[in-house]
């Protein structure tokens, strides 16, 4: 299968009179067609910057540095914004993460998406075809179309956010990123709106880039997943492989499910990773996670650690490196000028 | 056992609005022992949050009784108040907004003491000061740096430091947590839990997240739209959850876990009722499976269905015991005090049914009902041996002092009083009964 969506190497600063933060240092990233892919991160870590960076949504004050995002083969960075119109909502689509702001409070959500049917609208629908096509987008978020002429303050944060999905269906785009969809939602909401973005998906086959910080919704939704530590993917891989703690991983990904309470087995103490979130403005030299690793050795403080192959796993660490020889070098990431 | 350190007694808050009153906090009962946690969770809107500043007093009470440490804090004046408020302490959700940008970390920490008159004396301040960055764990070379230099693990540091200042018995953590990454919560989760041991401490733990609370508390409380509908010791709600609200809470969250990727899950359908002058009876129906077909809609009261495990939901309590579906509509079923432990009594067309807790020591009741003569028998005994049956026509009420008043076509028959049956004919004091009997009726429910 080909690749729907490919990220190299991408490294995005934001650039500011008083600082630089290196928000991305170098995002490999594939996305094959059908496939949910999860990006788990901490705050800060940059996930967002790639979900803008893919749409061009990004702030003025960033600057992509280097890499390439090719969509269907159709390079993204320095493309025009008529050619970028043509893709975003009708190619891809994204769902923000809080749906209190997302929406426009002064116009009917029926409104707001006929807006978005009318603006990528290619056949000139008539009337009466776009109200039809309304409609059905209603019927597929499970809204009744009689909520149509309700304001965004008549509805609950779980029925908002059923509206910005029906926004972001209205196309039916072949990506979908959704950035953290339903941290703002109840868990009993989430749930629901997990379900309806996960039957949607499989219905239309479209793929998905589910941004969140909460390892729960990935082991529900998500086909592939990649760890992020600071602007860098430290592990890549198949769900179960990531989730399975008999293989070796990298040990901000130990880290974080050690952090995680268990609901069912009782342990009378959390194992958090110790420090703070490195600093994106003042990144170390070698490894970025070396300061809060527990397996921290001399080469971490110095090198930055290239992407390994262990098994389907791809991880990028030394320590690994030095326990399991025999995982096959990956080039792809080796001689990166990080701080340019 | 240990004491009793917070109790409320049929809390209300409602809050004026234009279209009427929101119950906010309607009627809950909760008591947390010393040294324990209280665990609160629910969804947003539910009250947890009101419900706390209630009980801190940061509202008034519109109606009910909160015992702090032996004394009714519900209806104190603020200057009363005040004395008071150094012994209960709050850390708030969000550890951006709740500390002032413009004073340093030493400041900040040193803000309650000062106000509260803990230590007088610069010398001693810093002292004390000191002291508390290292017991919440912050790195002393901190002391003047503000808090936009600091990350949200640290700021809420400086919040649990500002709580524990006035050396607190009793602290509420309203979402402590929730705006922290997994990595920084499990710090802050270890320390809360640490200054527990140390200080014996008593928590209110109010969260969204249900893996966190059943990691910090003893106890805990589901709440929906102001009521409480479900509390349990925590491994008791975790293992067997009985009201469907807590059923479907417990199975919607996603456990970072593969091999639970498959669990049954319970999705909720439908929205919240409004809590703006909410109809009577269960506010839950209409986002319940059983819907409007469930019995148990005029009836949201609590009943314990096992030792400290409380249910509000009818239908759920009938199908632990067994009741056919049939039976369910003819059914009354009342918490009630029964030499001294809480039972639950099912009152039937014309027979009444104790079901009596399996640590009540029921023995005794069970032959006087036997030996006064009276058309009591043992009825068919469950599996756990706890349903008796009788045949009474009559309703039945409670108190403490005679434990069971029986009473036919509003006649008291007779009354149990610590253990024994006594006929109306043999109660030389009719008229107290009968002024009791009047209120009985309202408050069936201890």
């Amino acid at each position: 299968m080909s690749n729907l969506l490919e990220i190299k190497d991408l490294h995005v600063v934001y650039k500011t009179r008083e600082e630089h933060v290196f928000a991305l240092n170098g995002i490999h990233l594939e996305l094959q067609k059908g496939e949910t892919l999860g990006i788990v991160g901490e705050t800060g870590a940059g996930k967002t910057t790639i979900a803008l960076a893919v749409m061009q949504l990004l702030a003025r004050t960033a600057v992509i540095t280097s890499g390439s995002i090719q969509y269907d083969s159709q390079e993204l960075i320095g493309a025009s914004q008529r050619e970028l119109q043509k893709v975003r909502g009708r190619k891809i689509a994204m769902i923000f993460q809080d749906p209190m702001t997302s929406l426009n409070p002064t116009m009917t959500v029926g409104a707001q998406v006929e807006e978005m049917v009318r603006a990528h609208d290619l056949e000139n629908l008539s009337d009466l075809e776009i109200d039809k096509k309304v409609r059905k987008i209603f019927k597929a978020v499970e809204i009744h179309h009689r909520r149509r002429k309700e304001f965004p303050h008549n509805f609950s944060g779980g029925m908002k956010q059923r509206v910005v999905i029906a926004m972001a269906l209205a196309c039916s785009p072949e990506l979908i990123i959704a950035d953290e969809p339903t941290t703002a939602l109840d868990v009993t909401v989430q749930s629901q709106v997990l379900r309806l973005m996960n039957d949607l998906k499989v219905k239309l086959n479209t793929s998905m880039i589910m941004i969140t910080h909460d390892l729960g919704i990935v082991a529900k939704s998500c086909d592939r997943v990649a760890i992020m530590y600071a602007g860098e993917i430290v592990e890549t891989g198949k769900l179960e492989e990531v989730f399975d703690k008999s293989l070796a991983h990298h040990p901000y990904t130990t880290g974080l499910f050690k952090a995680i309470p268990d609901l069912y087995s009782k342990c009378d103490r959390l194992v958090p990773i110790q420090g703070v979130a490195s600093d994106p403005t003042d990144l170390p030299d070698g490894c970025n996670f070396s300061l809060r690793c527990n397996q921290c050795m001399d080469i971490c403080r110095e090198v930055d650690p290239i992407v390994n192959s262990y098994g389907n796993l791809k991880i990028k660490c030394h320590y690994l490196e030095q326990e399991y020889k025999g995982g096959n070098c990956d080039e792809q990431s080796t001689n990166r000028n990080k701080k340019t | 056992m240990s004491k009793v350190l917070i109790e409320t007694k049929k809390l209300k808050k409602y809050f004026k609005t234009p279209y009427g009153k929101l119950h906010a906090v309607d009627g809950i009962d909760l008591i947390i022992k010393e040294g324990t946690t209280l665990g609160i969770v629910g969804e947003s809107g539910c009250g947890k949050s009101t419900l706390a500043r209630t009980i801190i007093r940061l509202y008034k009470p519109t109606d009910g009784q909160i015992i702090f440490d032996g004394k009714d804090i519900s209806k104190l004046s603020e200057p009363q108040l005040k004395e008071t408020r150094k012994d209960m302490q709050m850390i708030f959700q969000d550890p951006y907004s709740s500390i002032n940008p413009r004073m340093s970390v030493s400041q900040l920490i040193a803000e309650p003491i000062i106000i509260n008159n803990i230590v007088q004396g610069k010398n001693n301040i810093n002292q004390k000061v000191s002291q508390l960055m290292e017991t919440v764990g912050l790195a002393s070379r901190l002391k003047n740096a503000y808090p936009h230099e600091l990350d949200g693990g640290r700021r809420q540091r400086i919040g649990v430091a500002r709580a524990l200042a006035v050396n607190p018995k009793f602290i509420i953590c309203d979402e402590p947590v929730s705006a922290l990454d997994v990595s920084i919560q499990a710090q802050i989760l270890n320390l809360l839990m640490d200054l527990q041991k140390q200080f014996n401490l008593t928590y209110m733990f109010i969260t969204h997240d249900m893996s966190v609370v059943k990691h910090i508390s003893d106890e805990i409380m589901v709440m929906h739209l102001g009521e409480c509908v479900e509390m349990a010791k925590t491994e008791k709600i975790f293992i067997k959850p009985i009201h469907p609200y807590s059923q479907a809470l417990l199975s919607s969250i996603p456990v970072a876990d593969l091999k639970m990727k498959d669990k049954p899950e319970i999705v909720l359908m439908g929205e919240i009722t409004s809590p703006i002058e909410p109809m009577p009876g269960c506010r839950f129906r209409s986002r319940c499976q059983i819907g409007f077909a469930c019995p148990g809609l005029d009836d949201n009261k609590l009943f314990e269905v096992e030792s400290n495990h409380f249910v509000s939901c009818r239908n759920r309590v009938f199908n632990h015991y067994n009741i056919s579906k049939k039976r369910q509509k003819t059914i009354v079923i009342r918490s009630a005090i029964i030499n001294g432990a809480v039972s639950n009594i099912v009152i039937e067309g014309g027979k009444v049914r104790l079901i009596v807790n399996q640590e009540t020591e029921f023995s005794k009741d069970l032959s006087m009902f036997e030996y006064e003569g009276r058309s009591v028998k043992y009825g068919e005994l469950d599996e756990l041996g706890r349903v008796l049956e009788h045949t009474v026509k009559s309703e039945i009420c409670l108190n403490e002092e005679a434990n069971l008043l029986v009473y036919q076509q509003n006649l008291l028959e007779g009354v149990f009083i610590k253990g024994q049956w006594f006929n109306s004919e043999q109660i030389q004091y009719k008229s107290a009964i009968e002024e009791q009997k009047k209120e009985f009726k309202t408050s069936q429910y201890y």
